[in-house]
């Protein structure tokens, strides 16, 4: 991994600290659980004080395990299926709470918007519904979409996950799936689409706009920085 | 995403609003359609009100833009602005589609 910035312990730049307690009472270390019918007012989940947040799901209590064995704990992380992820404008219900909670500008907030947007349909389309990169390059894209909502219709509930973290001055994101598609190993160098291409551009304009972008192994998670 | 018809008739303007993403494939099919059912002669598409485009949306708009050329319907963008007319610049869209502040 090349990220290698040392983590902050203080506080943080939006002047949280670590052991604040949310509006209800619970220590922020302890993970929100939300319904799928909260979901549908997902922004109001997100002003919450905890700093996890996932869908509740049968094997949730998995889910904050997972976080960890990919790493530290996170500053802010989201786990939600990819139905609501690919419904919900996700990126940009996110975008409120991560802006709100690190203090971002309004152009830094549209990079990372914009990254985010692109990793999170890619996580879902290419991760979790593992639809067929042959199919994305057919000439009839609507065939292609059709095979997206075919294949989102029978595994709606596969996670797609949105992690930050905090380093001094720079942010460190992560967007992971929980399917069996795999996303590209190592650093991403993605030349310039052609000019007419009509899909595979995303891994592009994230690296046109984060300072570095790379994935792990076995690919079910792609990393971008900013600086803030 | 949403949209409404500006100027009816065969050179027609068309103003988006919202966001234009991979999830919006199903609205947008009705442009398309009006593309490729309705005599036009021109189609303007109005970027003012659109506050966000991810790549999808920018395939769909190259779908447009092949609808079109086999109809000789001229296509312009108008008025892309923020986060859209940054990603227009990235991609280069500026060398496929006539753009107009």
């Amino acid at each position: 991994m090349p990220f290698s910035l040392h983590r902050h312990t203080e506080q943080t730049s939006l002047g949280l600290l670590p052991e604040q307690r949310s509006e209800a009472g619970a220590p922020r270390g302890a993970p929100c659980f939300f319904t799928l019918k909260e979901a549908e007012e997902l922004e109001l989940v997100l002003a919450r004080g905890q700093r996890l947040f996932f869908q509740a799901a049968d094997s949730h209590n998995n889910e904050k395990d997972l976080l960890l064995a990919a790493g530290e704990e996170p500053d802010f992380g989201l786990g939600v299926s990819s139905r609501i992820a690919y419904d919900r404008h996700f990126g940009a219900l996110v975008m409120a709470a991560i802006s709100q909670r690190f203090g971002l500008s309004r152009t830094r907030s549209e990079q990372v918007h914009t990254c985010l947007q692109e990793a999170v349909v890619n996580a879902i389309v290419h991760g979790n519904l593992d639809v067929q990169k042959d199919c994305s390059q057919s000439s009839d894209l609507y065939a292609y979409y059709a095979c997206v909502e075919a294949a989102l219709a029978k595994q709606p509930a596969l996670r797609v996950y949105v992690l930050v973290w905090e380093y001094g001055r720079s942010l460190k994101f992560c967007v992971r799936h929980a399917g069996k598609g795999r996303l590209r190993d190592g650093l991403i160098t993605a030349t310039h689409p052609a000019l007419d291409q009509k899909s595979g551009r995303g891994l592009y304009i994230i690296q046109s706009l984060a300072e570095q972008v790379w994935c792990d192994e076995p690919g079910k998670s792609l990393y971008f920085t900013f600086a803030c | 995403m949403d949209y409404i018809t500006t100027k009816p008739g065969e050179d027609r303007h068309i103003s988006l609003t919202g966001q234009l993403t991979f999830a919006d494939n199903a609205k947008f099919r009705e442009i398309l359609n009006m593309v490729e059912q309705e005599n036009l002669r021109s189609l303007v598409l109005d970027f003012s009100k659109l506050e966000f485009i991810d790549s999808a949306g920018l395939g769909m708009l190259l779908l447009l833009r092949d609808a079109c050329q086999p109809r000789n319907i001229s296509i312009a963008i108008s008025s892309a602005k923020g986060q859209v007319e940054k990603i227009f610049l990235i991609s280069k869209f500026d060398q496929l589609f006539s753009m107009a502040s």
